[in-house]
Formats: C-alpha cells, sequence, structure tokens
C-alpha cells in the first residue's frame, strides 16, 4: 500500500466544543509561529456554514487539519496530502505523531483556556486514496498488521480494529483502545 | 519554501451533473482538496488547495466519468451556462440545453478559439424576461425564440453579443434578432474568429469582446461577423454536434403525482415556498437545494447523488446562484425529499431570496481578493436568516451578491444590493471596504446595472443593508421596485442615506473595523497577486487605473442621465486618478490636490516623453492640460460627452505608459543579470 494520504481523527471529550470565534485567531496565531513541527502553515478556511462539514481548516502544505463535524462528531482530522518517507509503519508514525501534536497544542492553548479536551481511546484512521486503497476487505487485510502493531506499542496493549467494506467511502478503520492517555503521553511513545 | 496549493475550476456545461459524476466531485474533493465542492457564479465546480502533484490523477478521474477541466480558465471559451430550468420551465421558448451542450463541446479545443486575449463566456436563456442565463452580460448570449416559416415552427436564437462586468461593464447589444438554431454553432465559430483576429492581445484590461464591440460600435461590428460568415473556411464539423442535440433526452424516474393536501413534515410550508417551482409538466416540480456560499460537503454531494438517482431520474443541475437544483421530482415525493435534504443540513428555505447571498471566493482562497466577500457574505445570511420570519415580503426577494474586488466574479452589478471590495487608508491604517451598487437587475437577463454609491467600511455594510431596504419598505409606492426606488429617490440621495456609514473610527476606539470579517488578524492587502478568477498580476497601479475607470464609467452615466456637468467633473475626476497613479509610481507621496499632480505629471512624465505616443505626440496628456485649466462651463450634451470621451481615451494612453515602464523595468533587471 503505497500512500501518504494517511489521516486521523481525535474526537472530542463530552462536553467540549470548539469556538470558532477563538480558534480561527488561534490558527492564524500558529501560521506566524509555524506552532506545527516540520509543516508549512499556509491558510484558514472557514466552513462552519456548512452542517458535518470541515469546519475551520487550517491548510499546510503537507496536509490539512480540520475541526471536523462529519456523522455530527467534532474532532480533529489531521489528513496528510504530501509524500512520506519510509514504509507503512514509519508513515503511521509520523501521521500520528502531528495529529497528536496538533491535539496538545489545541489541548494546551491559553486562548481556548481548557474548553478543548480530547479523547484518544477511539480514534478513525483513514487512507484517503481510493486509487492505492479502496475500502475493500483486502486493503484491510493487507494493512491490519502493520497497523495492529503500530497501535499496540501506541497504546500500551491490544487494540480493537473496527472495519466496514465500502466502495464508495474511503477506506476506514475505527480504532478502540481499552484506556485514553492524553496527547502528551502518548506523543512520549511515538 | 512557498507553495501555495492551487484551485481546480472544473467546467460543467449548463451546471448539468448526473449521479456518477457528482460521485466523483465528491471523492476528489475529499482526496484532493478539502472535503468542499463549490460551486460558483458559472455553474462550475471548484476545488481549492490543490496540490499540483494531484492534477493528473484527478483529471483522468473526471475525464472517465466525462468531465473536462480544459478551457476552464484562461484565455478560452469558458464555461458554457444555461438557466437551470431549462426543459421544464413554464414560460421557455423551447430547452436550450442541447443547443448549451452542442456549442460548449463544438468550441471546446476548436482551432478557432485558441487565440484568444481574453476570456470568452457564452450563455443561453429560454425566456427573455426571466433571470434566465443572464445574457446581457454575456460575451455571446442566446435567448430562444420561435417563428413561424411555411406554416411550420422554427427555432433560433436572439443573439446578443459584447455583455460583461468587470471594472467597467457593458451591457450585451443585439447581433441578431433571430439567428436559426442551425447557424448557432457557425456563427457562434465567427463570433471566435473575429474575437481572435481583432481583440487586444497585450492589455488584458482591454482585451474582452466588449470592447471590440464598443469601438466598432454594434453595425460595424455586425458587418464584420457577416464578412466572417461568408468568407471563412469550411468546418462541417458542426453538423456532428447538431445532430447530436436531437439526442439529448432526460426521463423522469417517477410517474406525474399531486400532493393533493398529503401531509407534510415541519418546516416543509416555508421550504416549498422558496424552494420548489412547478414545472411545465403537470405532476412535476424542480427543488432547489441552497447550498450556502454555494458550499458543499463530499458527504452531502454524494448523498445528493442518491437522492438525484431516486427522486430525480438524475437530472441535476448547478445554479449561477451557487444552489443546485433537482429536476423532474413528482410532487407528491417532495415531502420525503425534503425530509432527506433537512437531515443532509441542506433544507433551508430562502433559494433566490434576500438570504440566498452570491458571492465570489475573494480573499479566501483569489489572491485578487481585497476584502473577505465570504466573509460579508456568511455574516449577511447569518443576520437575515435569524430574522428570515419577519423580513417584509416586498424585500423577500431582493437579490445580494458581492465580489470579493471589481472584478465581478460575484455579479455585483445585477443585484438590487451590490458590493465588491476594495480598500482605503485611513488613520494610518488600511481598512478593507465594499463599493456599494444599487438597483441592478437581475430579471431580463441581468437587464441593467446598479448605480455606484461610494465606498463604505466593511465591518459597516450590514447596517448598509438594514437601513436601504427598511427604507425601501418605508417609502415604497405601490408596487415600485427596488429598482424604480433606487431610480426615483437617486443616487444623491441614496448616497446620502449611508454617507454617515463612511466614517471609520480611531483606531483605539473600534479597532474591528481595521479587521475583516472572519478574519481577526490586522487588515492588509499584502498578500496580492496572481488571481484564481482573472489570472493575472494586480499591481498597485492598476488598482488606480481601475478607480479611473470606475470614474469614466459613472461619467457616463451621467451624460446619459443628462447631469453634463457633473458628467464633466466626474471625466476630470478620472483623468486626475489617472494621472496620479501614474506619478505614484515615482512619487508615492503626492498629496490628492489636481493642481499639484497636473504639475507632476507634467514635469515627470510628459516632458521626460515617458507618456509619449509614437503617432499621437503629446495629445493625450494635452487632454488633460486642457481640462485641468478650467471646464468648458456651458455643461452642454457636447461639451460633456468630449471630457468624457478624453478621459477614456487618457486612462487608455495612461495604461499603456504604466506597461512601457514595466517593459522598461524588465529589461533593466534583464540587464544586470
Amino acid at each position: 500500500m503505497d500512500s501518504s494520504k494517511l489521516a486521523v481523527k481525535f474526537f472530542l471529550k463530552d462536553g467540549s466544543s470548539f469556538d470558532h470565534h477563538t480558534l480561527v485567531p488561534l490558527f492564524h496565531q500558529w501560521i506566524q509561529t509555524h506552532a506545527l513541527a516540520d509543516h508549512l502553515l499556509i491558510d484558514v478556511a472557514d466552513y462552519r456554514h456548512v452542517q458535518s462539514g470541515p469546519g475551520t481548516v487550517l491548510v499546510a502544505h503537507e496536509a490539512n487539519l480540520s475541526t471536523d463535524a462529519a456523522e455530527n462528531r467534532q474532532g480533529l482530522l489531521y489528513a496528510r496530502k504530501t509524500p512520506l518517507e519510509g514504509n507503512l509503519a514509519d508513515r503511521l508514525r509520523l501521521v500520528f505523531q502531528s495529529a497528536l501534536q496538533a491535539v496538545s497544542l489545541l489541548e494546551s492553548a491559553p486562548s481556548l483556556a481548557g474548553a478543548v479536551r480530547f479523547r484518544t481511546d477511539n480514534p478513525i484512521f483513514r487512507i484517503n486514496d481510493r486509487l492505492f486503497a479502496p475500502n475493500s476487505e483486502d486493503t484491510f487485510m493487507g494493512v491490519r498488521p502493520t497497523i495492529e502493531a503500530f497501535l499496540t506499542k501506541l497504546y500500551g496493549g491490544p487494540v480493537k480494529l473496527t472495519h466496514q467494506p465500502n466502495p464508495e467511502t474511503v477506506f476506514e478503520i475505527r480504532i478502540t483502545a481499552a484506556g485514553s492517555p492524553t496527547a502528551d503521553e502518548l506523543l512520549k511513545r511515538l | 519554501m512557498w507553495d501555495a496549493p492551487g484551485m481546480m475550476r472544473i467546467k460543467i456545461p449548463f451546471g448539468g451533473l448526473i449521479p456518477p459524476q457528482m460521485n466523483v466531485l465528491a471523492e476528489l474533493a475529499e482526496e484532493y482538496s478539502d472535503a468542499i465542492c463549490h460551486i460558483t457564479t458559472r455553474q462550475d465546480i471548484q476545488l481549492h488547495f490543490v496540490h499540483i502533484e494531484d492534477t493528473p490523477a484527478l483529471m483522468r478521474r473526471l475525464a472517465a466519468v466525462g468531465i473536462t477541466t480544459r478551457e476552464a480558465c484562461g484565455n478560452s471559451v469558458r464555461n458554457v451556462t444555461a438557466c437551470p430550468l431549462a426543459g421544464v420551465c413554464r414560460t421557455e421558448s423551447f430547452d436550450v440545453t442541447p443547443y448549451a451542450k452542442a456549442c460548449a463541446y463544438y468550441l471546446l479545443g476548436h482551432p478557432d478559439t485558441q487565440d484568444f486575449g481574453r476570456k470568452f463566456k457564452i450563455a443561453f436563456s429560454g425566456c427573455e424576461h426571466e433571470a434566465c442565463a443572464l445574457v446581457a452580460m454575456h460575451d455571446l448570449g442566446g435567448i430562444a425564440a420561435t417563428r413561424i416559416v411555411d406554416g411550420k415552427v422554427q427555432r433560433g436564437f436572439k443573439l446578443f453579443v459584447g455583455g460583461g462586468l468587470g471594472a467597467v461593464p457593458h451591457q450585451a447589444k443585439l447581433l441578431m434578432e433571430f439567428c436559426t438554431d442551425e447557424e448557432l454553432l457557425p456563427i457562434s465559430r465567427a463570433l471566435g474568429r473575429v474575437f481572435a483576429r481583432l481583440g487586444e492581445k497585450k492589455n488584458r484590461n482591454k482585451a474582452r469582446l466588449k470592447f471590440v464591440v464598443a469601438k466598432l460600435g454594434i453595425e460595424e461590428f455586425r458587418k464584420v461577423v457577416e464578412e466572417e460568415i461568408r468568407t471563412m473556411p469550411e468546418d462541417p464539423s458542426w453538423r456532428k454536434y447538431f445532430d447530436q442535440m436531437q439526442d439529448y433526452r432526460e426521463e423522469p424516474v417517477m410517474p406525474p403525482t399531486h400532493l393533493n393536501g398529503a401531509a407534510r413534515p415541519e418546516g416543509y410550508d416555508e421550504w416549498a415556498k422558496t424552494n420548489v417551482y412547478p414545472q411545465r409538466q403537470k405532476g412535476y416540480a424542480v427543488v432547489t437545494v441552497t447550498c450556502p456560499l454555494g458550499d458543499l460537503t463530499s458527504d452531502q454531494m454524494r448523498a445528493l447523488a442518491k437522492l438525484s438517482d431516486r427522486f430525480a431520474g438524475g437530472n441535476a443541475r448547478l445554479t449561477v446562484e451557487q444552489n443546485f437544483v433537482l429536476r423532474w421530482v413528482s410532487e407528491s415525493d417532495i415531502p420525503s425529499l425534503y425530509t432527506h435534504l433537512k437531515s443532509l443540513g441542506l433544507g433551508q428555505p430562502g433559494a433566490g431570496t434576500i438570504v440566498d447571498i452570491t458571492t465570489c471566493p475573494g480573499t479566501d482562497t483569489c489572491k485578487l481578493g481585497i476584502a473577505s466577500s465570504r466573509g460579508l457574505a456568511g455574516e449577511l445570511r447569518e443576520r437575515l436568516a435569524a430574522k428570515s420570519m419577519e423580513i417584509d415580503q416586498s424585500i423577500r426577494g431582493l437579490r445580494i451578491k458581492i465580489s470579493g474586488c471589481f472584478n465581478s466574479c460575484g455579479q455585483h452589478h445585477v443585484a438590487d444590493l451590490g458590493f465588491y471590495g476594495n480598500s482605503r487608508n485611513m488613520n494610518g491604517y488600511t481598512v478593507p471596504h465594499f463599493q456599494v451598487i444599487l438597483g441592478g437587475m437581475w430579471l431580463q437577463n441581468g437587464g441593467s446595472y446598479g448605480l455606484t454609491i461610494g465606498a463604505i467600511p466593511s465591518k459597516a455594510i450590514p447596517q448598509v443593508v438594514t437601513r436601504l431596504t427598511d427604507r425601501f419598505v418605508k417609502e415604497k409606492q405601490n408596487v415600485e421596485t427596488f429598482q424604480d426606488w433606487c431610480k426615483r429617490v437617486g443616487k444623491k440621495e441614496l448616497k446620502a442615506m449611508i454617507d454617515d456609514l463612511a466614517a471609520v473610527p480611531p483606531h483605539a476606539q473600534d479597532p474591528s473595523f481595521y479587521t475583516d470579517w472572519g478574519d481577526p488578524r490586522a487588515y492588509t492587502i499584502g498578500d496580492m497577486g496572481m488571481g484564481e478568477c482573472a489570472g493575472e498580476m494586480v499591481s498597485q497601479a492598476e488598482f488606480g487605473f481601475r478607480d479611473a475607470e470606475s470614474a469614466a464609467f459613472e461619467a457616463q452615466l451621467l451624460l446619459e442621465s443628462g447631469d453634463y456637468q457633473k458628467a464633466d467633473h466626474k471625466a476630470y475626476e478620472a483623468m486626475i486618478t489617472a494621472a496620479k497613479t501614474l506619478v505614484r509610481i515615482q512619487h508615492p507621496d503626492v498629496p490628492n490636490d489636481p493642481a499639484t499632480i497636473v504639475n507632476e505629471f507634467r514635469a515627470r512624465f510628459v516632458e521626460t516623453k515617458l507618456f509619449w505616443d509614437k503617432y499621437h505626440h503629446g495629445q493625450f496628456a494635452n487632454y488633460l492640460f486642457a481640462r485641468a485649466e478650467g471646464p468648458d462651463t456651458r455643461y452642454t450634451q457636447g461639451t460633456a460627452h468630449q471630457v468624457a470621451e478624453e478621459a477614456q481615451l487618457f486612462i487608455d494612453a495612461a495604461h499603456k505608459c504604466h506597461a512601457k515602464l514595466l517593459e522598461q523595468s524588465q529589461n533593466l533587471v534583464q540587464i544586470k543579470l
């Protein structure tokens, strides 16, 4: 599976929500301060007017970060766009690392005053690339060992992977972990 | 490193989409863009933040479902648009869809359309009196018409040419009262050939067909086209496209039915008032899906593809008001369709009303954008939607259209309330503004353009809308339209109504005026450059020239209205603005005083022969110098007309001088290298 278009979404904790009025200036501040390592942050796009859409998008050369509300479940979606070095395991590490860095930055942002909190026990992982990774059982069987090994190490124990083949949608795995470590704890393990 | 991702414009002829195409668009937005399909004001789809490395795969996947992006941008025949109701409209002469389709594909990549100096836009309407495809603002527009010949109905088009918006909008002129449908494609080709031959190639600001038509006059232009039709080489390939028209069919998926008092879900009645149009074919309706700011998520697009299949036989269209329509919906299915749309967040009422605001991408993604048209549109939409139930019936149907700059991609000239972005330097800061344009006509194919009233700070525009609509509600007489009210009240009074809103409080008092909608950063125009819409580099000087053009245009309006003194003064203002624009290149802090500008211009540009024409020498500069000595106080139609014409010639010469300066500076750079 030779794709770098990997994506991961961490959901907000219950009672937590994005306030876009404070998020937009924060993302602009990130652009000015180059807040996200190894990313050239470029622009902020506002799609709040669209229901269950990407919300506020921080556009980087390498990836999009969006306050995604698909299926009416808010979270932070990190979607890689540009190629990554290495094999799938290497790429998984880099994508989770970037996503978790963003999660950590949001949780610790003074302007958000702790209003944004994420749970890490049920992320969604996607391969946003129908040409290389159709959402089929074959794809799942092909990537499962690598993903399982990576996540078991990351979460310090077995995780449950749920996959539903569907030719219409991008390849997606719903991950269930036993606990919900903080983003910073997970980052230390990467 | 700087790598700005780009925009991919995908042309959708006549806005027609079938479900497999919608699914692919959804996939591409998800995989290569930001999961948003943006509907444009010309029935295209745009994907933003696309990486150039992804475009080959993207284009291949579009091609697999019969979509090309070729000639969606650049100096070419752009997307051919058509009325979204074509074929089902109750007042049309006939269905223009197959003609729009044939025209789009016949001219696509045609050798006679490959040497344009600028874009060429075509639109087809089924009726003359509705808005339809806004023929009056297109380079070539056809309005369906029929006549009886030998007892048989003959189809054809009333053909218009030379319309266009931009800083200086032109209403299209009637080229032919009736062109038969068989003549349509050859005449379109002939027009392409004439445009390629006579259209400006160097100065992009003068390179649209409207300038050719204005320069020659419609009579002479008509003769040129007729001569071209007679003499151009044979190209029998048009026949293939014409013959294919006969095969065009749309079929419903369900038999015709009627609601007959069936139960309706909550919110349905209000929604149906604005979003359902009963078709000519009894028992069927067109359902408009309101797409806020023209945006649909990938998930919504996929879901719409399913709904289109299930309820509309796969017959869907995009509209120039950035919405989406499903046609051939059996009437008894509409409540169920509404429920589905509502669950997708697409059940908002208000299609084609004051809430349904049209906007170009503006500063969000277009580097030509000066002010945030989408930010303003979002704000206005939110405010108007919140009080939609209280909105007076007389203003419910008004159109608000917003462009991020003078290039008019948001079609502000044909709106009741139009706005385009500009900026002003105030209190040592750059402040985002919108120029207010009132009383444009949406109906009659964009029948007339609005009046420029003045620039207002971006943050005060919601108050402009409230104040003007409130006054209209109070003052309108009987069935008076907003256009008629604007005309009756007059530009001066309209300006007076909002003049106080032009004031910008000091930064310390209200810093919000120094930011734009949706962007809390200090406002700047420093990141402008290559535009996604017009595809040109715009310098500060060009903004100055645009202001001069706008003033010259207003002088023409004043001339037409018989206000010769004001026309004279406005024309002089246009010349002074153009002269100042040139002087500022060498002397950025030149004061606004006209006498000083004229003196500086003389010393820096005329005496140095920088402003010098090879054939006309200093003639154009003399127009300015003559007027600077004082107006001809007779203020007759003739004197005002002369100054207005001279102003335009002076601006043209100023553009030319500027181009020469740019060329010289580029040569200097090359020598240094």
